[in-house]
């Protein structure tokens, strides 16, 4: 299996936040809901990066919603999960899952 | 920073952030990224964090998430998370903060080694940027000082110094009668208000030992107008400057402290001013102890006496605050019709006096001050530009040498980004190793100017004023950062912008900087030398005319002349009789004592102070325009003056003692007098009126003609001045000259006994020897010379080691050429002389621009600074002499190593 085949740590916070957020997610939501739930400081900048390289990887992919006067007239980029990117996080997954599965807590 | 209520404010998307953002963001996220941040700035940051953390959050995303996306290739931190930023420059963007973090501190770790490993170099940065920091915020420090200083003028824009001047006599910023005064304060409607200031003295009695103490009175608003008011206690009230008013006194901080102790209580209580009952009403702050202003111990009322005064006493400072809406020029043209009329109505006293006022940086220091501060500006300025092309120079050469390590870091895979990075981090930390070490060379130079300046000049008053404040820090800090930063920015990019083929080749690296790089560095040879040059010109033109002053021959010696005021209160010697018998009893005392060999008084010390002018009339010219009446200065003195100073009769008799009050009244004229107005006849014998006598009966003969105070052969112009006796013409102002047996100052206690023996409350005051009165007069200069020797020798230091960087540089860049040279059969002697050509015609070239350019400052500065010449050809010679002497060292050094190549080494390179 190439290396590619497995997520990183960021890649596999970026896209279950994706799966969590269906239809609603956008930059934005992304990227609260990640600082959210990590307790990490996280830019937008990154959030972004991370998704051009899961788009890159054809895992994810975009489209524009309507602009609002709220977004300073500027259109919403919402993020959508591909078949790709749904078997490499479920790859992640159960990888992680094995890997960890039989570990005690706190270890040594 | 709550700012809810304003929702046009608060609605704002920071500007320049998001233009950055769009600006380099991938042209098909750019929607959704401004997009997205604009929401939750809107949404989420506004409402909860406020208006500042929420403006914070929005540039701490925008620049965290341009810092990555600006790097080059896309890192996937994820893989090696903590491998990544070890490896210097080999990886890209920092994943989060902690990353970044620990990417700055290796970056910081490696700088400081690569510092370390050249420490010459980083050594003269830093002293170099810091050295032209520090004299740079010195003087910018002092022109804060005049700009934005705290003077105690609130609101300095609206203010405006009122001064008299009279153009066809050559009187400039004169003070102004009490009459004029009032007849301005109330004709002129563009003022809101306008308040006058005399300086007085007074004996304190009362506390202590009787002080002569100088006492500030000030029209009642004085303060208000100013928009100052005393620390303690209370200003003066409306009314109180009317005559009758009770008494009240403010003291000044210094005093205070001095006196009193700093005693809370004093309000309320009474002192006694020249035997006068006054009440403590007030004790000024601190900030009163500016320039001139720190002289001033006690504040009081003026007393408006409106019939008393004559329109020619003119001691009245007046300072004048504009109505809303109203300019100077509106002041001005009222001024003038006021003067016009003044003019008609009182041609004796007022003919040919015109209303000046200036603005409140115009009046706060006088053409001398400018002309000196202007060159001061240019001189660091100069210094400045020598030192940046010397860190320039510098940097080039070094990131020329570093070529290759770039080269190789980048064939190694280092991003673009990364490697700038390093280099930006480089030059801050000699940005701020600079900063640091300026600052404390600011502080030092401007103690040292406090110091130098002394207490006794008017520039001094200035210096004394001196301080860094926040403005200058501000400004040395951005200097210190940026200049470094662009130093090393500009070669490292260019660094990084190098094929690596080429630049790894062996061939690559002995060929950088061509031709255009190679015409630059020698432009900057001769620049320094012309910069250079210019300032040690007129740093040589300062020193010669200070050793000048201080070499004169005064025709005395000024070391064994012990010397002091005494002012006699006017309430005690309220007349004539009175004050005679004083100065007769005192001197009297003086010249029986064994320790004493002579005495005399006098009211104006040569060169201590301008006399007070008077104007004449000479007996049997017609005069019918009072402007046209000759003028001198007026001096009260006995008849031992012309003997204790070694002064020579040059005609005709000095006073004597039997000119007396009973006996004809007389006058000594000086040298200059008689030239001017005597120019082809024999003054003595003739008869003058002074302009005070005018109208009655009381002519002076002219009975001889005594030398100039001012030394011949100097650049001090003389001035006309008369001596009329103090028998005749009684004072309440007199200084001591003494010159005792033994050491001048030593004998001051002495002298001080027998005045008390005369009068126990009599206090003295500004005791020194006759030398030091004459030096202290050019104390300023002092300070202004030493300043610049200080400057030009640095520039000079600068300079020298630009040219030894720039041609070492030179040299090493064509060793393979001199080995080819040597080679063929070039002795050492040609290749030096080859080297040595070369630059000589920089260095000619730059000392004739530099020669030009010294001639053209020493010619301002002599115009605009008295006592100052720029003529003395020696000083142009020698100091372009010395700096050929240095850049010729400079470049012979260089010049020496090319001939050390060995050819088959220089060759074997290739």
């Amino acid at each position: 299996m190439t290396k590619s085949a497995y997520l990183g740590e960021f890649e596999l916070v970026v896209m279950a936040t994706l799966v969590r957020l269906g239809d609603a997610a956008y930059g934005m939501r992304l990227r609260r809901d990640i600082e959210e739930r990590t307790g990490r400081a996280v830019s937008i900048g990154q959030v972004y990066a991370t998704l051009r390289r899961l788009k890159g990887k054809s895992y994810v992919s975009t489209y524009m919603g309507e602009p609002s006067a709220e977004r300073g007239g500027r259109a919403k980029r919402y993020f959508r999960l591909e078949a790709a990117g749904s078997e490499a996080l479920e790859r992640s997954r159960s990888m992680f899952l094995k890997v960890l599965a039989d570990l005690p807590n706190r270890p040594a | 920073m709550h700012r809810k209520s304003d929702p046009r404010a608060s609605k704002q998307i920071p500007t320049l952030a998001e233009k950055l953002l769009l600006l380099f963001s991938p042209a098909d996220e750019r929607d959704g990224l401004a997009g997205d941040l604009a929401e939750e700035y809107l949404r989420h940051r506004l409402p909860t964090d406020g208006r500042l953390r929420a403006w914070r959050w929005y540039w701490g995303q925008v620049l965290r998430s341009l810092i990555p996306g600006l790097a080059r290739p896309q890192p996937d931190f994820s893989e090696h998370p903590s491998s990544s930023s070890r490896v210097a420059g080999a990886r890209g963007g920092p994943p989060n903060r902690g990353e970044l973090l620990s990417d700055y501190l290796h970056d910081i770790r490696y700088a400081t080694r690569m510092l370390i490993k050249s420490p010459a170099f980083s050594v003269i940065t830093v002293v170099t940027l810091a050295l032209a920091i520090g004299v740079n915020s010195a003087i910018f420090s002092m022109i804060n000082v005049v700009f934005f200083s705290d003077i105690p003028i609130r609101d300095g824009d609206t203010v405006g110094f009122f001064y008299m001047q009279n153009p066809e006599r050559g009187f400039v910023r004169q003070s102004m009668s009490l009459p004029d005064f009032l007849d301005y304060r109330e004709g002129i409607t563009a003022f809101e208000g306008i308040a006058a200031l005399r300086q007085e003295t007074a004996v304190l009695t009362g506390t202590d030992e009787p002080i002569r103490t100088v006492v500030a009175t000030g029209t009642a608003n004085i303060f208000d107008l100013w928009g100052t008011q005393p620390a303690l206690g209370r200003g003066f009230l409306e009314g109180e400057d009317e005559p009758g008013a009770q008494p009240v006194v403010i003291l000044s901080n210094g005093l205070w402290q001095r006196r009193f102790a700093m005693d809370p209580d004093v309000l309320g209580q009474t002192i006694s001013l020249d035997g006068r009952q006054t009440t403590i009403i007030g004790v000024m702050g601190t900030e009163m102890e500016f320039g001139d202003m720190s002289r001033i111990d006690l504040w009081t009322p003026m007393e408006i006496d409106r019939s008393g005064e004559g329109r020619d006493r003119r001691d009245l400072f007046v300072t004048a605050r504009l109505a809303p809406g109203m300019t100077l020029e509106t002041a001005r043209s009222e001024a003038a019709i006021i003067a016009q009329r003044l003019e008609r109505d009182y041609p004796e006293s007022n003919g040919g006096w015109l209303p000046d006022i200036q603005s409140f940086t115009e009046g706060l220091a006088d053409a001398s001050f400018w002309t000196i501060l202007t060159l001061l500006i240019i001189m660091v300025g100069f210094v400045m530009l020598i030192a940046c092309s010397n860190v320039a120079t510098m940097t080039m050469a070094r990131s020329t040498a570093r070529a290759r390590e770039i080269a190789l870091r980048s064939a190694l895979g280092a991003g673009r980004f990364r490697l700038l990075r390093q280099l930006i981090t480089e030059g801050a930390m000699l940005s701020i190793a600079a900063g640091a070490l300026g600052l404390a060379v600011a502080r030092g130079t401007l103690e040292g100017l406090v110091w130098m300046a002394g207490d006794n000049s008017g520039i001094s008053t200035f210096f004394r004023m001196l301080s860094i404040d926040r403005n200058v820090l501000a400004f040395t800090l951005t200097v210190a950062l940026l200049a470094p930063l662009l130093f090393s920015l500009l070669p490292a990019l260019r660094a990084t912008r190098q094929s690596l083929t080429d630049t790894l080749s062996e061939a690559g690296a002995q060929s950088s900087g061509g031709r255009s790089a190679l015409r630059g560095r020698r432009f900057l040879v001769s620049a320094q030398v012309a910069l250079a040059l210019s300032l040690m010109i007129v740093a040589g033109i300062l020193a010669r005319s200070m050793m000048e002053v201080r070499t004169l021959d005064l025709g005395y010696d000024g070391e064994t002349l012990l010397t002091m005021r005494v002012d006699l209160p006017e309430t005690k010697y309220a007349n004539a009789p009175l004050q005679q018998e004083f100065f007769r009893a005192v001197i009297e005392r003086l010249r029986a004592h064994p320790e004493i060999d002579a005495a005399a008084w006098v009211s104006r010390r040569p060169m201590a102070t301008q006399a007070a002018r008077g104007a004449f009339q000479i007996s049997g010219r017609v005069e019918e325009d009072p402007e046209r009446l000759p003028w001198a200065g007026v001096v009260v003195a006995d008849a031992e003056y012309p003997d204790i100073l070694n002064r020579w009769i040059l005609r005709g008799r000095g006073i004597r003692t039997t000119d007396t009050e009973d006996s004809l009244p007389v006058v000594l004229i000086n040298d200059e007098t008689a030239d001017r107005y005597w120019p082809e006849e024999d003054p003595v014998g003739r008869r003058i009126q002074l302009a005070a006598d005018t109208g009655s009966e009381r002519w002076l003969e002219v009975i001889g003609v005594l030398a100039n105070d001012e030394p011949t052969d100097s650049n001090i112009p003389a001035r006309p001045v008369i001596f009329v006796p103090l028998q005749q013409n009684p004072r309440s102002s007199m200084a001591l000259i003494v010159r005792p047996r033994g050491a001048a100052l030593q004998a001051a206690p002495l002298v001080r006994e027998l005045i008390w023996e005369v009068d126990p409350d009599q206090p003295v005051a500004d005791v020194r020897t006759m030398r030091q009165v004459f030096n202290d007069a050019f104390a300023g200069l002092d300070a202004v010379m030493a300043m610049h020797t200080g400057f030009a020798a640095f520039a000079m230091f600068m300079a020298a080691a630009g040219i030894y960087g720039v041609m070492s540089f030179a040299v090493a860049q064509r060793t393979r050429e001199f080995g080819i040279r040597m080679a063929l059969g070039a002795t050492g002697t040609d290749v030096r002389s080859m080297v040595m050509r070369n630059s000589l015609l920089l260095i000619v070239s730059g000392t004739i621009v530099g020669l030009l350019a010294g001639y053209a400052l020493g010619t301002v500065l002599a115009n605009g600074v008295e006592g100052v010449a720029a003529d003395d050809p020696l000083v142009f010679v020698v100091v372009a002499a010395l700096l050929m002497g240095v850049a010729l060292i400079s470049i012979y050094i260089p010049a020496c190593r090319a001939t050390r190549v060995d050819p088959m080494i220089a060759l074997r390179a290739e």
